[in-house]
């Protein structure tokens, strides 16, 4: 592991990195150690900044993205996607939250709905996750089920890092019907591309058009490297999906899909691509207020006309979303019918509008779309629950 | 208890407070620092510091504030160190959490003007109602729209969206002679008008429609109305019939109307 590189600039993201004493020897913090000047390392008893207790001020969430604290989770790593909810139609999904907060600044950031830890965190234990999953297994281990890294973190943009994507890949040796994604905005992968895996290995890229990456997508890997990346996994056997999501409405919007559906469609052909997922802009009311202090009015996304879903968000107008989708998919239809193409957090109204097809019917997915994995999660969880109940 | 005469008192604390103290009871102070009668010249005022806490003292003399007095009181004490370590426990005992949200909401309010500053108590603004303030770089920004808010007829809820509306489009680049109101006192139709500076396409888009629905052939006794609900927009069609013959007919030409919206794709494409 040593030997393992990191990206030249990983040295100067964080103007301090906090790692609390229980963490001191993990093998995160003795790396973190040895990437960062050591001025710039202090060891603590606790987070560096007081919680905020609900939200977190603009000046406080810039802030968050400088510093750096490593620590013990102490919930529960492995749950199930918040997105599986009446009224959605979602991908029945878990999640593996390995930390809290991100590095890039995306204008559109869910996150900014609801974190208020004051300093992105990354959790130092991961064997504890890893003995969560096992755990799971050994309960149900027939289930087929898909696991996420990125709901609170990127799931690579700090990877050369924590070099966590290596002893997950190797974990899923063990669980070759699970499939691990790893979602990101970053183009690091060197780090995990020697690993052995047993091919359910889902990399993931979230896409847009290079005008609005610079637009609304401060730090993180420009497109052309992104798909970079995803050539050097395909190259190393795993599996891709992208995201174009959040679709942004902006002057120019159908040349710059099209350019990005063609840049796809160029190095990529439909069987190399798991699935491609579209999702139009989307977030919680509240997080308006702090979209306009942190980026003001000239983003597209502060300015965007939207107005308040069914589900409560707020999203672009029903018809200007089925536009876009539509527009995007025949794009990829244009090239091949073979695309696997579905919406994301998504209403049916759309779903049904759209020419994509419901996720439960697309070829190589309908699978990981049963109530099964859900019903057997839920009985995991009540069991973990009466058995902490007793050890109390 | 211990008294002090009003000419030895400061009134440095003097935050404006909405009720004015009870003529039939003495000022109370802090050490020589007034808590209350701060409109007074002569007198005594009680000294609370021997009594407990000075946010205990505080909280006994004012019941309850508002968001915008206790902006005055921050703004007027932050730097005194007997307050610096207490504002969580103060503004706690008013029912609001002390954070950086806060505090920041707290020192644009007290730089605006006290007009604006009353408007805001009298309508019960809350820190989220505010927010929109927050992301003005220039505090002058706000002072002609606080003037307009102050001098409307506007509802609370309807103030509060004028204001985000009004923040976001001189945020937009949009000059205040093209947001203000047409009307010397804005009322809704201020609000209106804001609404189709800050939602252009929707606006348009719907006006269209709505045309496009009233000319339509309704049959008697039934009406159409094209509606906007959240993030979609619907056809709203109403009809009354009192016989089994009249219901036909409206159906008949309610089939018509069908057959113009298939062939022309007025209000949706094929």
């Amino acid at each position: 592991m040593e030997k393992i590189g990191w990206h030249p600039d990983l040295p100067t993201k964080f103007d301090r990195v906090y790692i609390e004493d229980k963490s001191w020897n993990s093998p995160v913090a003795e790396r973190a150690r040895r990437i960062f000047p050591a001025e710039r390392i202090e060891r603590v008893k606790r987070q560096p900044f007081p919680e905020p207790g609900n939200q977190l001020s603009a000046a406080e969430y810039n802030r968050s993205k400088r510093h750096l604290y490593l620590c013990e989770y102490q919930g529960r790593f492995f749950k199930r996607c918040p997105g599986a909810r009446p009224g959605l139609a979602c991908c029945n999904y878990f999640v593996l939250n390995l930390g809290l907060g991100c590095d890039m600044n995306c204008t559109y950031c869910y996150l900014q709905s609801f974190l208020n830890t004051p300093v992105l965190t990354i959790y130092s234990n991961l064997p504890q996750a890893l003995e969560e999953m096992r755990e799971f297994l050994l309960e149900q281990p027939e289930l087929k089920i898909r696991i996420g890294t990125g709901e609170t973190v990127d799931s690579l943009s700090l990877d050369d890092l924590t070099l966590y994507s290596r002893e997950l890949i190797a974990f899923f040796r063990q669980a070759p019907h699970w499939r691990l994604e790893l979602k990101t905005k970053s183009a690091k992968v060197d780090q995990f591309l020697d690993v052995e895996h047993a091919g359910n290995i889902i990399v993931s890229w979230s896409l847009n058009p290079q005008h609005l990456i610079d637009h609304e997508e401060p730090d993180t890997a420009p497109l052309a490297e992104r798909l970079a990346a995803a050539r050097k996994c395909r190259a190393a056997g795993h599996h891709l999906t992208f995201h174009f999501d959040p679709l942004i409405y902006h002057e120019g919007w159908q040349d710059h899909y099209r350019q990005v559906v063609a840049e796809v469609t160029s190095q990529f052909a439909p069987h190399e691509v798991l699935s491609i997922s579209l999702g139009a802009l989307r977030f919680q009311p509240e997080q308006r207020h702090l979209m306009r202090e942190r980026f003001g009015m000239k983003s597209y996304v502060t300015q965007a006309e939207t107005f308040r879903s069914a589900d409560g968000k707020h999203r672009y107008d029903l018809d200007l979303r089925r536009e876009m989708f539509d527009f995007v998919l025949s794009e990829f239809r244009r090239h091949s019918e073979d695309w696997n193409l579905l919406l994301c957090m998504e209403t049916r109204e759309a779903w049904m509008g759209a020419l994509a097809a419901m996720p439960k019917s697309v070829p190589g997915l309908g699978e990981y779309f049963n109530g099964q994995a859900l019903t057997a999660f839920r009985e995991h969880q009540k069991q973990n629950y009466n058995e902490q109940g007793r050890n109390r | 208890m211990k008294t002090l005469p009003l000419s030895q008192c400061n009134k440095s604390w003097d935050f404006k407070p909405l009720v004015a103290w009870p003529r039939t009871l003495p000022a109370m102070s802090w050490g020589s620092e007034l808590l209350t009668g701060f409109d007074r010249d002569s007198g005594v005022a009680v000294d609370l510091a021997e009594t407990g806490s000075l946010v205990e003292g505080f909280r006994a003399c004012y019941a309850s504030l508002t968001l915008a007095e206790l902006s005055r009181l921050w703004s007027r004490t932050h730097p005194n160190p007997n307050w610096a370590e207490h504002f969580e426990e103060l503004f706690r005992g008013y029912g609001l959490r002390w954070n950086d949200e806060l505090r920041t909401t707290c020192a644009i309010l007290a730089e605006l003007p006290l007009a604006f500053q009353n408007w805001t108590s009298s309508k019960q603004l809350s820190v989220r109602d505010l927010a929109p303030l927050r992301a003005l770089a220039e505090r002058s920004q706000a002072l002609e729209l606080g003037t307009t808010l102050v001098a409307s007829k506007l509802s609370k809820s309807e103030a509060v969206q004028a204001l985000e509306w009004a923040v976001e489009l001189l945020l937009m680049d949009r000059s205040w002679e093209e947001i203000r109101p047409s009307t010397a006192i804005a009322d809704s139709r201020w609000l209106s008008s804001l609404k189709a500076l800050r939602f252009p396409q929707m606006t348009s888009g719907d006006r269209q429609q709505q045309q496009a629905v009233a000319r339509l052939a309704w049959p008697p006794r039934t009406s159409g109305h094209w509606l906007r609900q959240g993030d979609k927009a619907v056809l709203d069609v109403r009809l009354q019939a009192d016989s089994l013959e009249e219901f036909r007919g409206q159906l008949r030409g309610l089939q018509k109307i069908e057959a113009s919206l298939k062939d022309q794709e007025v209000l949706w494409k094929k």
